[in-house]
């Protein structure tokens, strides 16, 4: 059956599938079955044949169940773009350094959505195939435009129920503004919170300040708050790593538990906006970055030994795509792109762009991947030029240096942020901090999985796991 | 496939037995080093000739470990080319069991 393989290391050879089945073999092992000679009696042959790796036909029952794991793998296609981001206001009251959009000061005119332009961004939305879909809010800081927030929230759905369609909201803000109105509203709703918390005081009032100081002690009061209104599972938050944050794996993870969350995207920075003009004060090479992630997963691992269930969500991610069935709809690693796939975003002024990142370039005077407006129809948006384009580069299975790879049944083209960083969306993955990264990454996450600690397996399942908490160590050795 | 240094030791060629190696797994194994190497590939006869220099211009050590990476890379793209060949006809069936219902039936609005 078709494979793709990856040299762990001298001695040990990673083989992936089109199903996202993986096998990991000694080389001698490898060496046989690329020969085509393993036995047809040993265990060898056994599990590779179970695995879909390895077939003397195929047969019937081979063919389809192989197509319906990589159908499975694929199906965030279907519905067209889920997760529809609308920017109601560029202002914003932080001055972030590596903000990866071009913010406005607080008073600063024309850069809030009007009601008008909202109006048609949501019937775009709802256009969509899809049955559900998600609504997030982003900025500058969203809270700013609360008005238009609370106008959109209701509109949509008051439109989507007419159409027997679902919408779930998520409103991206730093918190520095909370009110309870604000909670009072999230709470009716049911608008879930997506907020920044970067480390201990020290690191996030470095890389966040406000003006008056102090951003880490109210983020982390009104996450509190969050939580008591909301319940819990209705706020996160996410990090992004400076290269004042490196040192410090440990006491970030620290923090996040002591705000009462359950898991932390470790980020790195985004190669956009305000990140870009600052990026040689806070930008790191990605090997750095590497080393940062592989602490932090180990300590994370360590907390999950010791019966303090902690996951972190970009392992979550890849994992999920590595031990499960099924695909996931995280924009970086689709394939196709999700970029205008899985993701469109409705800006202030009315642009509609294939993705955040999109939307980035545009705030920095390069509108490439501008799909249009809100005045445009559905179809002009969704198969235009520009959305061609980008789905000519957004296939990783026919990219070069992808289409062996053999993690891209786990992977993403990521079409945009190779044309920002390398001037072409194809890019060049041998000097793509891009693979560089995601390769670390998985190579560090296929290298656990093979140490033989059955402890590493029984965490990573339980991250994946809807109860969010660490299943009884089993009490039989399998 | 020795590599053959120049007199400065900066550049190395590399012949290669087009019988034994395609084009296509030479040029797979050349891009995996076109991130620390220039790399040229040419054509004489059945003879894959591949230059390789270092893009900082030193040589020595360095050179014969991108040319020993070359060379490692090429026999697991001539495998990889050959696993590519061998499961073709599966591939395009998975490709239509999997998503060929997807397509429009004829006569479908």
């Amino acid at each position: 059956m078709p494979f793709r393989f990856h040299r762990l290391s001298a001695d040990r050879v990673l083989l992936t599938n089109q199903g996202g089945e993986f096998a990991l073999l000694d080389t001698a092992d490898f060496d046989t079955f690329a020969g085509g000679t393993v036995p047809s009696d040993s265990s060898l042959h056994l599990d590779l044949k179970s695995k879909g790796f390895l077939t003397h036909g195929p047969d019937e029952t081979e063919l389809r169940v192989a197509a319906s794991q990589f159908r499975t793998k694929k199906a965030f296609l279907e519905g067209g773009p889920k997760l529809h981001i609308f920017v109601p206001t560029l202002r914003c009251n932080q001055g972030c350094g590596y903000c990866q959009v071009s913010r406005a000061g607080v008073e600063t005119c024309g850069v809030d959505m009007t009601s008008e332009t909202a109006s048609k961004a949501i019937d775009i939305m709802l256009s969509c195939p899809a049955k559900a879909v998600t609504m997030e809010f982003q900025g500058g800081e969203a809270l700013l435009a609360f008005d238009m927030v609370k106008w959109m929230t209701v509109t949509a759905s008051e439109r989507a129920a007419k159409l027997g369609k679902a919408v779930r909201f998520v409103i991206c803000t730093n918190l520095t503004l909370l009110t309870d109105e604000h909670l009072t509203f999230f709470a009716e709703h049911g608008v879930s919170v997506s907020t920044s918390l970067d480390g201990p005081a020290f690191l996030h009032d470095r890389n966040r300040p406000i003006s008056g100081g102090g951003a880490h002690d109210i983020v982390v009061r009104n996450i509190a708050r969050c939580n008591e209104a909301l319940g819990s599972g209705f706020t996160s938050a996410l990090m992004t790593s400076t290269v004042h944050s490196l040192p410090h794996a440990r006491a970030i993870i620290d923090e996040y538990i002591a705000v009462g969350q359950k898991s932390i995207f470790l980020r790195d920075l985004n190669p956009y906006g305000y990140a870009i003009k600052t990026g040689h004060a806070l930008g790191y090479d990605t090997d750095l970055f590497l080393d940062f992630y592989r602490e932090a997963l180990a300590y994370i691992i360590e907390l999950n030994r010791n019966g303090t269930f902690f996951s972190e969500s970009f392992a979550c991610t890849l994992l999920r795509k590595i031990m499960t069935p099924f695909g996931v709809g995280f924009v970086d690693l689709q394939s196709p792109t999700g970029e205008g796939f899985g993701v469109v975003l409705y800006n202030h002024d009315g642009s509609v762009y294939a993705s955040d990142e999109a939307r980035m370039l545009g705030e920095m005077g390069d509108f490439t991947y501008r799909l249009g407006t809100v005045n445009d129809s559905y179809a002009a948006i969704f198969f235009g030029e520009t959305m061609l384009d980008i789905a000519a580069a957004g296939v990783a299975e026919s990219l070069p240096g992808c289409s062996d790879c053999t993690f891209v049944p786990y992977c993403g083209a990521d079409p945009i942020r190779h044309y920002r960083t390398q001037g072409d969306p194809v890019g060049h993955r041998p000097t793509s901090s891009f693979c560089r990264k995601n390769m670390g990454v998985f190579r560090h996450l296929f290298g656990l999985l093979d140490s033989g600690d059955p402890e590493i397996e029984r965490i990573f399942l339980s991250w994946l796991m809807p109860s969010r908490t660490v299943p009884p160590r089993p009490t039989w050795q399998p | 496939m020795l590599p053959v240094f120049d007199d400065r030791g900066v550049s190395a060629s590399i012949g290669i037995d087009g019988a034994l190696y395609d084009e296509d797994a030479a040029l797979a194994a050349a891009y995996m080093l076109t991130d620390r190497c220039h790399v040229a590939v040419d054509r004489e006869g059945s003879v894959l000739t591949v230059t390789i220099r270092l893009k900082d211009g030193s040589g020595g050590e360095a050179l014969k470990t991108a040319c020993g990476d070359f060379g490692n890379a090429l026999i697991d793209a001539a495998l990889r080319a050959r696993i590519s060949d061998q499961t073709a006809d599966i591939r395009e069936a998975l490709l239509k069991r999997a998503f060929g219902e997807l397509a429009p039936r004829p006569g479908a609005a």
